[in-house]
């Protein structure tokens, strides 16, 4: 497990812009990308969906550039680009064979100072399209929208990354524009980039194509807090001919936490393969359920610990509820030695195969960084080993609590 | 890439086919059985239950223990069940890799058939079909399956999924006996890609002899020639609507496939800048998505079969003939004007400078080798691949477009609310498909 190096270099410009990269001389290519801190945390009521809205608008263009030609510039070298925006930010990257890194940099800079946004109104269309495609016409997509909002009261990761439809109706190309110059700026912004490159000479692109932007925005800077739940919430949501799902949720440790080890091997010991107390017992013995998951995830401000069911035919939706959220609660004195070495095992291979490709390293080094150092990545195989039984148990005891808890039910 | 891919004979039911990497201490395994769907002699859906009960653990190991001995060694195991081929999918750390390979054995030669699991797996399926059922991309994959090989039911189910009726009649006792067949008249190869090398493990393989007997058996398939008249409408009560075309195409080997490939690429197969990408989305504002795909066949014994050329897109329920229309008009421009010589070269120059980009991970070459011994091709067949790419002309890309991506006559399924498409389709003939009736 300790032969494998990563080997991580960062610097920052004198703009602000961030740069981030590990050296793989063992890669064949190279993956790059930017990341704005902009997302659902920082948008605004009656404007959700504006990061995701400015991702799509970034590919119409520049003084210089049609619309669409970016991907195609990438093609033609060989490569592969894509975006995607999540509650925190907004990523572009690029797979690419490492003669094309000096392209995707100065594309990146030009589309940061020089957009120049065409055909809006058809875009919207297509955004409209997606929401419908993604989340309307999926229930289980349109369910889980309804458990963040129930999750968060005051906090923006309630809103959907993609947005509301009479959001997206009323969304201006000014609205648009604006977002852009407040938030696609070196200061708000990340470069990652692995593969097999040297940092000198990433360094010197980046300073080449980014070293004079002065652009100033005036990012938001004050996130609502979340206040602390004082009581269960429970929504239900009825949908003809759907499959019935059970979604417990608990807010919990931001990115970075130290307990971020002992919530992840939770996760296993819980729901891990057949084994976990809650497949084991309500799966495998009880045939209450058909699958059972238990996800620890993690933002910049809050993370969620879920549990999603989906009970076996002829179940009652609401027993099943019942009796899962009892069996958590008494999960704390069952979890074994064993299990706890079971689940240390897995997450270390896993963590071995998650950093295999450079297409994986650089979101996780990107991620690390924004929300804590990317170096903090090499300490994950050290800070899982180091996790004892008592900090899993006492996590159970501390943070699911039934004034705590979110349960969503979706029922046909 | 330097590394070189090597074969080890067990013995004439085992190959073994390896690429030592050294970058990390892991390996990625994917052991192929020459048995799959269309090898189905009774209920279509039969072979994929029975793998996913194999893998449910050997007799006298529960799941959960079988489960819980895998994963302490950090080892995951899953199951593919193909149409000709089928993998038992192994990764971990190289330490254990021989004790992977022991578990797989162990499984597969004895399997446990409990009565408990079969129950709980049969609830599992009926939730894998409801989740589907709601899911408008799956029910188009269904039921496009379906209709469209009608003539060769053996293609009809998607290989791991079955046809739902069949699945939902299946006994314990069908099962066991399916497997009693399962071993036999075929053949094993496992493919590894890890950082050891597998010549110093030669006498520990021997562990894979006597899991199957026979060798290759030879199969044959009708060929699946379809020309439809009608539109097939799934009803369902969603907001878009779901559209599928499906043409026949040349099989892998034929002297067209790599034309046909690159055709695809730019007609409808490389993302934003595909032709039907910037018709439909970037000029009309119609859809999110828009591609089409060449599926280059499926291996049966000597033969490859059943190759088509497929368009996929959604788009809002009121737009669906127009994005029908937009997508023949677009094939009717090709047919007439052909691509242009510049499409030509930055496809050319697409598949060329992707190369470094297919043999980065484990995973990927693994599954590049894996079709290497699927289709029988010479190992690092891509360096082939792009020397004939590189030596197309624009008439022989533009011949292959107007041959296979003419879309004369193609199957038609459109995944909506059926009386708003029945509307926007009246001048074809229509048949409604009512999704529960394929249930029950």
């Amino acid at each position: 497990m300790d032969r494998m190096q990563l080997s991580i270099k960062k610097q920052t410009l004198p703009n602000g812009l961030k740069l981030v990269v590990n050296e793989d001389t063992y890669s064949t290519m190279v993956a790059a990308a930017i990341i704005y801190y902009a997302g659902s945390r920082t948008e605004e009521e009656g404007n959700t969906g504006i990061s995701h809205i400015l991702e799509h608008m970034m590919f119409k263009g520049t003084e210089k550039m049609a619309p669409e030609d970016y991907s195609k510039v990438i093609q033609k070298m060989g490569g592969y680009d894509n975006a995607y925006t999540s509650k925190d930010y907004t990523a572009f990257y690029a797979y690419l064979p490492i003669s094309g890194l000096e392209t995707f940099i100065s594309m990146e800079a030009d589309r940061m100072v020089n957009l120049k946004i065409r055909d809006f109104d058809e875009e919207m269309e297509i955004i409209k399209d997606e929401r419908r495609y993604t989340t309307l016409d999926n229930p289980v997509e349109f369910f889980m929208e309804k458990f963040w909002l129930n999750l968060f009261q005051t906090h923006p990761y309630r809103f959907p990354v993609v947005g509301f439809m009479e959001d997206l109706e009323k969304m201006t190309l000014e609205k648009v524009l604006g977002y852009y110059n407040a938030f696609y700026t070196p200061a708000n912004a990340m470069i990652a980039v692995a593969g097999n490159v040297a940092f000198e000479e990433v360094l010197d692109l980046v300073f080449r194509y980014f070293g004079n932007i002065s652009k100033n925005g005036n990012p938001k800077k004050d996130i609502p807090v979340e206040p602390e739940q004082k009581e269960k919430r429970f929504f239900k949501l009825k949908k003809k001919n759907v499959s019935p799902i059970v979604a417990i949720g608990f807010k919990t440790i931001p990115f970075g936490h130290e307990s971020m080890y002992a919530f992840d091997l939770l996760s296993e010991v819980l729901c891990g393969g057949k084994w976990g107390i809650l497949v084991k017992e309500l799966v495998y013995e009880q045939n209450l359920f058909t699958s059972l998951n238990c996800e620890s995830s993690y933002l910049r401000d809050h993370g969620l610990f879920s549990i999603i069911g989906l009970p076996a035919p002829g179940q009652n939706i609401f027993r099943a509820a019942e009796i899962l959220e009892k069996k958590l609660r008494n999960s704390e004195n069952r979890i074994e030695e064993e299990m706890l070495y079971t689940a240390k095992n897995k997450l270390l291979t896993e963590f071995y195969f998650n950093m295999e490709s450079v297409r994986d390293v650089v979101f996780e080094l990107a991620e690390f960084e924004l929300s804590a150092k990317a170096e903090d990545v090499l300490r994950y195989p050290e800070g899982i080993r180091r996790v004892t039984i008592d900090e899993i148990r006492s996590l159970i005891g501390t943070h699911f609590t039934e004034e705590k808890e979110t349960l969503g039910v979706l029922h046909g | 890439m330097a590394e070189a891919v090597s074969k080890l004979k067990i013995d004439n039911t085992v190959d073994v086919v390896f690429l030592k990497r050294e970058k990390l201490p892991i390996f990625y395994a994917n052991l192929l059985l020459g048995k799959g769907a269309i090898h189905e002699t009774s209920k279509r859906g039969i072979h994929n239950f029975t793998l996913k009960m194999i893998t449910e653990g050997p007799k006298g190991k529960s799941p959960v223990e079988f489960s819980r001995e895998l994963e302490r060694l950090g080892l995951r195991l899953k199951v593919r069940a193909g149409y000709s081929i089928s993998s038992f999918e192994l990764d971990g750390l190289s330490d254990f890799f021989l004790d992977g390979i022991k578990e797989v054995k162990e499984v597969l030669t004895n399997p446990a058939f409990r009565e408990e699991d079969f129950k709980r797996m049969r609830d599992q399926y009926i939730t894998a079909v409801q989740l589907g059922f709601q899911d408008p991309e799956f029910v188009a994959s269904y039921f496009s399956n379906y209709f469209c090989f009608q003539e060769v039911p053996e293609l009809q189910p998607l290989p791991d999924f079955g046809i739902i009726k069949d699945v939902l009649s299946l006994e314990p006792g069908e099962l066991q006996k399916y497997y009693s067949g399962l071993l036999s008249g075929t053949q094993l190869t496992l493919v590894v890609v890890s950082n050891l090398d597998l010549k110093a493990h030669y006498k520990e393989l021997d562990v894979l002899k006597g899991i199957v007997t026979g060798g290759a058996s030879s199969f044959d398939l009708p060929t699946a020639n379809f020309e439809f008249e009608k539109v097939y409408i799934v009803d369902m009560d969603i907001e878009q609507a779901h559209i599928r075309l499906m043409t026949p195409a040349v099989a892998r080997k034929d002297s067209f496939h790599y034309a046909l490939m690159v055709s695809n690429f730019i007609f409808g197969g490389s993302d934003l800048s595909s032709r039907l990408m910037r018709r439909l989305r970037v000029k009309e504002g119609l859809t999110y998505s828009v591609s089409s795909s060449y599926n280059s066949g499926i291996p049966v014994g000597e033969k490859i079969t059943a190759a088509y050329c497929a368009v996929s897109s959604e788009t809002e329920l009121k737009n669906a003939r127009k994005a029908y229309d937009l997508i023949m008009d677009e094939v009717s421009n090709i047919a007439r004007e052909g691509f242009s010589k510049e499409e030509l070269q930055d496809a050319i120059a697409f598949f060329k400078g992707s190369i470094p980009l297919r043999v980065e991970s484990y995973a990927q070459i693994l599954s590049m080798i894996t079709e290497e011994v699927i289709y029988r091709l010479p190992y690092f067949h891509w360096e082939e691949e792009i020397a004939e790419i590189e030596n197309l002309n624009l008439e022989l890309v533009n011949e292959a477009a107007r041959r296979f991506l003419s879309f004369k006559k193609p199957f038609i399924l459109i995944v909506g609310k059926a009386s708003q498409l029945k509307k926007q389709f009246e001048d074809f003939d229509t048949e409604i498909v009512e999704p529960e009736n394929y249930i029950r």
